[in-house]
């Protein structure tokens, strides 16, 4: 065997290996904090909801030039000082 | 005592009394916020421009000074009688467009709406606690993108899927690494070192027809776009010491890609030129 596949080997499973214990671990974490939940606990804690897609306006974007002055929407200036 | 006339009553924002923060006040919010605000992923100009927009919406003037880890800030009254002066820390916080986006328009509601000053600071607290996107949802979105640049880039459809594996893999252990606070550079060595031998399969194997392609695409998730665009906004803007900084931390981190790159194709036996 050759180095090249030898060092491509222990990458593709190293990396297989990092995946099935992370997985496992957490597999069994979850298992625990259940377990937890049901034997303590009769609360729902509310998270944070994520929204995977949402719409805004130019406003809220990085860049700056063109933003709209606040009180007077018809003007878009380049009001670098 | 810090309050005048001006800070009672506001003719310009017509805001009740109660609702007029002290220049110490707003001037501790606008240094945590301008501090969150940066640590993000802001411009320099947004900066200026969200915290001048709030003060201006509190009758109040302010003055920054921004540094690539620090802004001093002083928020004075109408009538530059009193002002207050604060320090504050930029949050290393990973970039986050979905928190940069709601502090800017929390600065806007401030502006339109006129919101109460304890509202502000409730909603400032609430972003702050906004949890990251999901981590799984961003692999597979990165991978997918990465693989849409090895096609951009003349890639096969057995290249697309070579680097898509190889982006999941080396983007998967960027996460793993970053959650135990290993340093970032380090990270980036290790996750381009395992990308582009993980990239080189198609070479290796001599499956597709488009190897070079796929191992040079592998590695174009770690290209820190963000900081080099806010460098040339700072460096437009004249803000030259904060686009010095986030050009030199960009160029550090290619420079740990490039090592972490060549790594792989030394290993692999890809030829560089």
């Amino acid at each position: 065997m050759n180095v090249p596949l030898i060092t491509w080997v222990c990458i593709a499973v190293a990396m297989i290996m990092l995946v099935l214990i992370r997985i496992f671990l957490s597999a069994h974490e979850h298992m625990k904090e259940s377990n937890k939940l049901t034997s303590h606990s009769h609360v729902a804690v509310a998270r944070p909801r994520h929204k995977i897609l949402e719409i805004g306006n130019e406003r809220e974007e990085f860049f700056a030039p063109g933003d709209r002055l606040p009180g007077n929407p018809d003007y878009y200036g380049d009001d670098d000082n | 005592m810090d309050t005048t006339i001006s800070d009672i009553v506001s003719a310009k924002t017509m805001l009740p009394v109660k609702t007029q923060p002290t220049c110490r006040q707003l001037c501790l919010f606008l240094s945590e916020y301008a501090a969150w605000l940066l640590g993000c992923g802001a411009t320099c100009i947004r900066l200026e421009k969200n915290v001048n927009r709030i003060a201006e919406a509190f009758d109040k003037h302010v003055d920054m000074c921004i540094m690539p880890r620090h802004i001093h800030l002083t928020v004075s009254s109408h009538d530059r009688h009193i002002s207050f002066t604060a320090i504050s820390s930029i949050r290393c916080k990973a970039i986050s467009f979905d928190i940069n986006t709601r502090l800017s328009r929390l600065s806007w509601e401030i502006a339109d709406e006129k919101i109460d000053f304890t509202q502000v600071q409730h909603r400032f607290e609430v972003i702050t606690k906004t949890p990251p996107a999901n981590k799984w949802l961003v692999l597979f979105l990165a991978s997918a993108a990465n693989a849409s640049f090895c096609r951009l880039f003349g890639g096969d459809l057995l290249a697309m899927g070579i680097v898509f594996v190889a982006t999941l893999a080396g983007f998967y252990l960027k996460q793993i690494l970053t959650e135990n606070k290993v340093d970032v550079r380090i990270v980036f060595i290790i996750c381009a070192f395992v990308s582009s031998v993980l990239g080189a399969t198609d070479g290796l194997f001599g499956l597709g027809t488009t190897p070079g392609v796929a191992i040079g695409t592998s590695v174009l998730y770690l290209v820190p776009g963000i900081p080099f665009l806010n460098s040339f906004s700072d460096m437009l803007d004249r803000h030259y010491v904060c686009a010095f900084s986030r050009f030199m931390d960009a160029m550090i981190l290619t420079a740990c890609l490039s090592i972490g790159l060549c790594g792989g194709m030394f290993m692999m036996n890809v030829d560089m030129f």
